[in-house]
């Protein structure tokens, strides 16, 4: 063997092994950068607002402020007073943030692709469209609402991203044609008293 | 299966290894006793034999193949009446001295042709040219095979060659899944990881050009970041194999072989197009290599690859959004000589990919809504453009690599490659925030390799060396969502020897050993939102045990057994969250280990009435300690709806299957191929079926083929039927719903050879789904959401000049 091919080799070869180890209090792997997640809907918030006196506002929210993980998803609100007509506002933020950012906007500015659709069972206020998009659709953001008779029951709102809002009954707010992705479901335990 | 019968795996005395130049010339046909046999010849005069004065003639000639009068290297002349021959060098000269006048029976033999014999009136020297029919394809392979120790011995592997690849699919996966035991792991149309036995991702590793290839291979929808037509040959070595390639090398190896670069002047190259009908695209390859005027041993080699195509359909619609684009281009350049082997190397892959709008759902009741529907709830027109979600992805490669005879027969090969590989993936986001990528993953790795190549004796030679490897992931910031996976920087430095025992003509050992230490530091933010800086050390040790054993003229067993480890991913260690588009909350567990295997395969080879009737048999059992995967843990409710929880948890799991080929061929142009693969995974904790193992399937295909019609050559015409078996085998209550109806694909393939002027033109044509079937593969991802690919014809042609067939054997000097 050649001597000082050898040597040249072994030296490269520990050299190699060497600078794998390094000082232990190097801080070896970078930093990642502190993410603030803008665009995580935390919360959305109904506000009923009586159509007659509109000094009464009522308000539905449904939180789950740690994002996904964590605690689930809270459900607080006023109960509702029966056969009223009330103006209906959503509102969704983002709330992990401070302040807290109002995400509202993005979704009206986008309001093409997106669409709110209401459900429930027993005793809830039936919403109605009364805004509409670019395309003369409806968003879902501003509605008009009605309480019948006194009871208990649940409201679902399910946001729909990107739905097919020209497919069957979709316009008028039935789910079962919008496809799209879901960005919120919430459902909220209602009384109407 | 690649060897003509019945052949016996010969080794050659001198052993050549690929990187390194060799000092003396090749014998290749000899055993130790020819060899003394020839040299006593040569001996005779000296030994003091009574001789005729007046035998002084020589007889001196080429030896050339018939076809393209290209130099038959170390061709043997022989002379059997007087016992005297001589073995051509690698141009195919020879000399034969010492003859008296007469007339002679000459005997010209050659490997992979007939031999020739040829009657010679000596009265004066005489100047001889002699032909020979050469059967290239043949061969070529058994060259490799005797020209190479054989690197993996004991190990089923399995090869696919040029004309295999450029007839067998557009992408590198389509390509390696015409082995038997290897298939896909899909995510749509466009994106596949390899499966070999069973286990992908990271439990298979892909060596690009002798590099282990880093490109974020731990993503179940991260598609290798390579240009399969970089290299000239793939090989799938099925076993583990972490003795000589390190972790991660479980299921088994996907070697995208090194090219050899020409050594002679001259520039050669080939133009290559293929037209994709479904998906309306297609693309193109060109490559050109040389040697350089006047400086013998320089070689080099550029090549540029293109290829675009729009959405691909299914049977009933268009799967929107599943377009590609993808550039490529390598360049090598080496120098070899007597002493010196170096080559430097440089590759560039980049890929823009659509993934199938229909996928990319909200939560578990959208997935749900999906799964009962027939259609996919979106299906557009069909476009050229890509749109969220998509990936976008560049990997670099360099690679600089020397070896250096030492001595005779031994060398040192010193390789340093540097890799950088960026991977951005697109969501659908509201506000213009889809063009920011949601992912922007950069890893860079450094890897260094020394080792030593060392012949001891006719009964022992191998190698002995050291790697290292030097890692750092990066989440670039400005995507404004909480990284994937955490920053880490990762080492690790092993140390191996292999060695191969030969013990006579028919049996070869091998055995192994390897140690590996590996250290991540890893930087994020946890739960708290404080960062934390965790550091973890992995330690583990392989060994390996192989035997080939040719038991007959025209059987051989190969048997290996041999252990592999992994160290857990980052991903399973720190994954905290919503995988994006996967409706699926995965929780990573710090605390895992590295994963240890050890598998054991028998592989049989036969050859039986002559050779018409070939058999394969490849068993194989594989246990895993400390086996990583996702397991449901109930569900979790968040403002987004309900999401299922896998934890990464570890069991041992317990794998074994088989593949069987069977090969008849009925006249020398009509031949009949059957084979099968099937795989069974076992938790041997939880007493259940493992999830996504590949179902059983079989293939049958009959092939015609024949040397020449008319203008043309090399035709070959198949017609293949696969069946794959719905897959029965699954654990409870861990998929979302029940494995897939089982299929039936037909394809239909043809090429052919022609001349073009001094050139040659190989054309073909390739389609798949010939009757349209609607099916979904249980290990596509994406079957939830859309059927596969409907019908699909592709049509190429690769134009070859320059070309001259001494260039690219393996064999030098």
């Amino acid at each position: 063997m050649k001597t000082p091919i050898t040597l040249t080799c072994l030296v490269l070869l520990v050299t190699t092994l060497l600078a794998g180890c390094k000082k232990k209090d190097d801080p070896v792997a970078p930093t990642p950068p502190a993410v603030n997640e803008e665009e995580v809907i935390t919360t959305l918030v109904i506000t009923f607002t009586d159509q007659e006196n509109s000094s009464e506002v009522f308000e539905l929210r449904y939180a789950d402020v740690d994002g996904v993980g964590g605690d689930p998803p809270v459900a607080t609100g006023d109960a509702l007073p029966n056969n009223r007509a009330f103006h209906v506002a959503l509102q969704v933020l983002n709330e992990s943030a401070s302040p807290a950012i109002d995400l509202t906007g993005e979704i009206s500015a986008e309001g093409a692709e997106h669409q709110f659709f209401f459900q429930g069972v027993g005793a809830y206020p039936v919403i109605s469209y009364a805004d509409t998009d670019s395309n003369g659709r409806p968003i879902g953001l501003t509605n008009i609402g009605f309480t019948t008779a006194s009871g208990t029951g649940t409201l679902t709102v399910i946001l729909r991203h990107m739905p097919d809002k020209n497919g069957t009954d979709v316009a008028t707010g039935d789910i079962t044609n919008a496809g799209g992705e879901t960005d919120l479901v919430a459902t909220i335990p209602i009384t109407v008293q | 299966m690649n060897r003509p019968f019945p052949i016996r795996e010969v080794r050659a005395e001198v052993i050549v290894f690929r990187e390194c130049p060799v000092r003396q010339p090749y014998f290749d046909s000899m055993s130790i006793l020819r060899v003394l046999f020839f040299c006593s010849l040569f001996l005779m005069p000296i030994m003091g034999v009574a001789q005729d004065t007046t035998c002084t003639l020589v007889i001196r000639g080429r030896v050339v193949d018939e076809h393209d009068q290209g130099p038959l290297s170390f061709a043997e002349v022989y002379i059997p009446a007087l016992n005297k021959g001589a073995v051509a060098d690698q141009q195919g000269r020879f000399v034969l001295s010492g003859l008296c006048a007469g007339r002679y029976l000459l005997r010209i033999a050659h490997l992979g042709c007939e031999t020739v014999e040829r009657i010679v009136q000596l009265d004066s020297d005489v100047d001889l040219r002699l032909e020979l029919e050469h059967h290239a394809q043949e061969l070529a392979e058994f060259e490799v095979a005797r020209s190479r120790p054989d690197e993996h011995v004991g190990l089923p592997n399995e090869g696919v060659n040029k004309e295999a690849m450029e007839a067998s699919g557009r992408s590198l996966v389509e390509m390696l899944s015409t082995i038997n035991g290897v298939t896909v792991l899909q995510s749509g149309p466009t994106i596949g990881k390899p499966v070999i036995h069973g286990l992908s991702g990271n439990r298979v590793l892909i060596l690009n050009q002798g590099i282990r290839q880093e490109d974020q291979q731990w993503g179940t929808e991260h598609a290798p970041g390579l240009d399969p037509f970089s290299s000239d040959r793939l090989t799938v070595v099925k076993g583990a194999s972490s003795v000589q390639y390190g972790s991660d090398a479980m299921g088994g190896v996907v070697i995208i072989e090194p090219v050899e670069l020409p050594r002679s002047e001259g520039v050669r190259g080939e133009v290559r197009g293929l037209g994709v009908a479904n998906g309306k695209g297609g693309g193109g390859n060109v490559q050109l290599e040389g040697g350089v005027h006047g400086l013998r041993g320089f070689g080099w080699r550029l090549q540029g690859s293109a290829r675009k195509l729009g959405d691909a359909s299914a049977p009933g619609y268009v799967l929107s959004n599943t377009g590609m684009n993808e550039a490529a281009t390598s360049a090598a350049i080496g120098y070899r000589d007597h002493r010196w082997n170096t080559t430097i190397f440089y590759s560039y892959f980049g890929r823009e990919l659509g993934i199938l709008r229909a996928s990319h759902i909200g939560n578990l009741t959208d997935l749900q809504t999906a799964i009962t529907n027939a259609q996919p709830w979106y299906v557009g027109e069909f476009t050229y453009a890509i749109d969220a979600p998509r990936q976008n992805s560049a990997h670099h490669l360099l690679k600089a690599e020397v070896g250096y005879a030492v001595g005779d027969r031994d060398c040192l090969v010193l390789t340093y490659a540097r890799q950088a590989d960026d991977r951005q993936e697109f969501d659908i986001r509201r506000a213009g925030r889809s063009a920011i990528p949601a992912t922007d993953l950069s890893l860079i790795t450094q890897s260094g390799d020394l080792v030593y190549k060392h012949w001891i004796g006719p009964h022992l030679h191998g190698k002995i060396g050291a790697n290292g490897m030097e890692q750092e992931n990066l989440n670039v910031p400005g995507t404004g969502i909480r990284p994937l996976i955490p920053n880490f920087r990762k080492r690790t430095g092993a140390l191996f020897v292999l060695e191969h025992l030969p013990i006579n003509d028919e049996l070869e050992l091998e055995a192994g050993v390897r140690s590996e230490a590996a250290r991540i530091d890893v930087a994020l933010y946890n739960a708290q939102d404080s960062l934390v800086r965790p550091v973890h050390r992995f330690t583990n040790h392989a060994f390996s045990l192989g035997a080939n054993w040719s038991v007959t003229d025209s059987s051989r067993i190969r048997f290996n057994i041999g252990s592999a480890f992994r160290p857990p991913h980052v991903s399973e260690l720190y994954s905290e969250g919503l995988h994006h588009g996967a409706a699926a909350l995965e929780m990573g567990d710090d605390r895992l280990g590295s994963e240890r295997s050890v598998k054991a395969t028998v592989d049989l080879d036969g050859a039986w009435f002559g050779g018409r009737l070939r058999t394969n048999i490849t068993l194989y059992t594989d246990r895993i300690d400390g086996y990583i995967y996702l397991r449901p843990n109930g569900a979790q409710l968040t403002i987004r709806g309900a999401f299922p929880v896998f934890d990464y948890i570890a069991t041992d799991a317990f794998l074994y299957g088989s593949d069987l080929t069977v090969e008849w061929r009925s006249t020398d142009r009509f031949k009949w191929r059957s084979r099968a693969s099937l795989v069974r995974g076992r938790d041997q904790v939880l007493n259940e079926w493992l999830f996504q193992m590949p179902a059983d399937r079989m293939e049958h295909a009959l092939v015609f083929s024949t040397t020449t019609h008319g203008k043309w050559r090399a035709i070959q015409i198949s017609l293949t039927g696969q069946y794959v078996f719905r897959q029965s085998r699954v654990p409870n209550g861990v998929d979302y719903t029940d494995p897939p109806a089982a299929y039936d694909l037909f394809g239909l393939q043809a090429s052919a050879t022609r001349s073009a002027g001094k050139h040659e033109l190989r054309m073909g044509v390739q389609l798949s789904n010939l009757l349209d079937r609607a099916y979904r593969d249980y290990m596509d991802r994406f079957r939830y959401y859309a059927d596969a690919r409907g019908m699909d014809a592709m049509l190429w042609l690769r134009y070859s000049f320059g070309r001259t067939e001494g260039d690219h054997r393996p064999l030098n000097e």
